[in-house]
């Protein structure tokens, strides 16, 4: 009797095998190139967020905002370093995928930059929309332009703020745009961050005190953190009181010694542009020899950060360098 | 005849393996050969997109150099786009400048009244050229008419004269 049967011969194995380990390949490589692509995406937008900061820089101006608007819901990482002369601006960009992984574990490659200061949280996250403010900080002459960042998931509200701080919040449009004014803490909206000025108190998370002593105690966190700001001087006075609302206190911290590091150059650029031009009837003894104390100051604060407006001999060191500049009428200004 | 038939038998299933052998090879070097042209693709994608960000960066910082504190010219009027000549020519003997915008080139050129040569402390402000971070290589340039702002000596004042800042990212 002859019995039939199918012979599943060495080949037939063989192919299966094959098959198997060649479709195995293929959707790995697909997949290992699907987050080299994302990488790659999220890395060219961060460094287009980056260029894309330049216009928003002032010039003559006091302050500028603006709206920066993505596709998809995106995490912006703010990472201050001290490396070099002028510290570094890093930015690294993370963009939420509906395939696969919602966040990759870690955010595209990082642009750095040593001419901007950007004040906000470790990482900002948006919707959207990130709302960006440009503030011009002058200690006295213009060091840089302060780049203050927060994004639409994240609601500042404002108790009893100062005239200006309101005059100027309106001006710019950015009521309704993440900042809030309100009269009192209860009146703030649930899960928004309490911001709350002289005169307003109990359940703030951020709490500035002004008078002599200009400190934000950050009250939301683990521990009770504080840095301490000045005025700028000049029309521009809340720079640093807007970079410190809206940041973490480890980023301004960073930042301040960052600028402190900028101001010290750009006081030794001035003092050598004033011995430069004495000759030639340009320029003041008594403006230099108080350079030369601003850029000695500066230089060496480097362990001190912000408490370092906490300290009058800099802080009139700065304003007799403003008054004395100021008085050059006849002769020509420094800065 | 029956040594004869094993023989044919096993050199029967010998082939089929050794077919099997040079249909994988085959393939392998078929993808090997795609993924090369892929990647190839790719990464001149890639270096598209970098060379197009880095003009983009040079486009906005040429347009923005003015307004940098050490550039920017407050000492007389309000002029935005007025870079101070004389802050520039100092500028020029610091070293700590020289990576802090990532150019690899940037000159500000007097174009009327023109001079002629390199800035340098004797020949200023009768010269051309202040050039703060030297040209490596050859690299496309990006230019924006500003205004030189110095002060004269004979004036008395500022003098303000026409100029271009040349970058390259």
């Amino acid at each position: 009797m002859k019995k039939r049967g199918y012979e599943f011969s060495f080949a037939w194995l063989f192919s299966i095998f094959i098959g198997a380990a060649v479709l195995f390949f293929a959707i790995y490589f697909a997949t290992q190139l699907t987050g080299t692509k994302r990488t790659e995406s999220e890395t060219f937008a961060g460094k287009e967020i980056g260029i894309l900061l330049n216009p928003i820089e002032t010039n003559l101006e006091e302050a500028k905002a603006n709206v920066l608007t993505v596709r998809d819901e995106t995490r912006i990482y703010n990472d201050c370093s001290l490396r070099g002369s002028f510290g570094l601006q890093d930015l690294s960009v993370s963009i939420r995928s509906g395939i696969g992984q919602e966040w990759l574990p870690s955010p595209g490659g990082r642009s750095s930059f040593k001419n901007k200061y950007i004040f906000s949280n470790g990482v900002v996250e948006g919707n959207s929309n990130f709302f960006l403010l440009s503030k011009p900080f002058n200690f006295p002459f213009k060091v840089a332009d302060l780049i203050v960042l927060w994004g639409d998931k994240d609601v500042f509200c404002f108790v009893r703020p100062f005239d200006d701080v309101e005059e100027e919040i309106n001006s710019l449009g950015l009521v309704g745009k993440g900042v809030i004014f309100s009269g009192g803490v209860d009146e703030c909206p649930v899960g928004s961050k309490v911001v709350c000025f002289p005169g307003a108190s109990g359940g703030c998370d951020i709490e500035i005190e002004s008078g002599l002593n200009k400190k934000i105690y950050y009250l939301d966190g683990e521990s009770e953190k504080s840095v301490s700001y000045t005025e700028s001087l000049g029309d521009d006075k809340y720079a640093l009181l807007y970079a410190a609302i809206f940041s973490s206190p480890e980023v301004y911290e960073c930042q301040i010694e960052r600028l402190m590091r900028r101001t010290a150059l750009l006081a030794e650029l001035y003092l050598d542009k004033s011995q430069f031009l004495e000759p030639k009837g340009c320029g003041s003894v008594l403006v230099a020899f108080d350079l030369n104390r601003l850029s000695a100051r500066t230089d060496s604060v480097s362990s001190l950060k912000s408490s370092l407006f906490s300290q009058t001999d800099i802080l009139d060191v700065v304003e007799n360098l403003e008054d004395k500049n100021d008085d050059l009428v006849s002769q020509c200004k420094l800065f | 005849m029956t040594t004869l038939f094993r023989s044919v038998s096993y050199s029967k299933g010998q082939m089929k393996i050794q077919q099997m052998a040079f249909v994988l090879v085959g393939l392998m070097i078929f993808f090997g050969v795609a993924a090369l042209f892929y990647f190839t693709i790719f990464s001149s994608g890639i270096n598209e997109q970098a060379a197009l960000l880095r003009e983009r960066e040079a486009q906005e910082l040429v347009k923005r150099l003015a307004g940098s504190p050490e550039f920017i010219f407050s000492s007389g009027s309000d002029c935005s786009a007025c870079v101070d000549f004389d802050k520039a020519i100092v500028l020029k003997e610091s070293s700590e400048y020289q990576n802090f915008w990532g150019l690899n080139y940037l000159m500000i050129e007097k174009v009327y009244p023109s001079g002629e040569g390199e800035c340098t402390r004797s020949n200023y402000p009768d010269c051309k050229t202040i050039t703060l971070v030297s040209k490596t290589g050859e690299l496309s340039t990006r230019t924006a008419f500003v205004a030189l702002a110095r002060w004269d000596e004979g004036l008395g004042y500022f003098r303000y004269e026409l100029g271009r800042i040349h970058v390259s990212v």
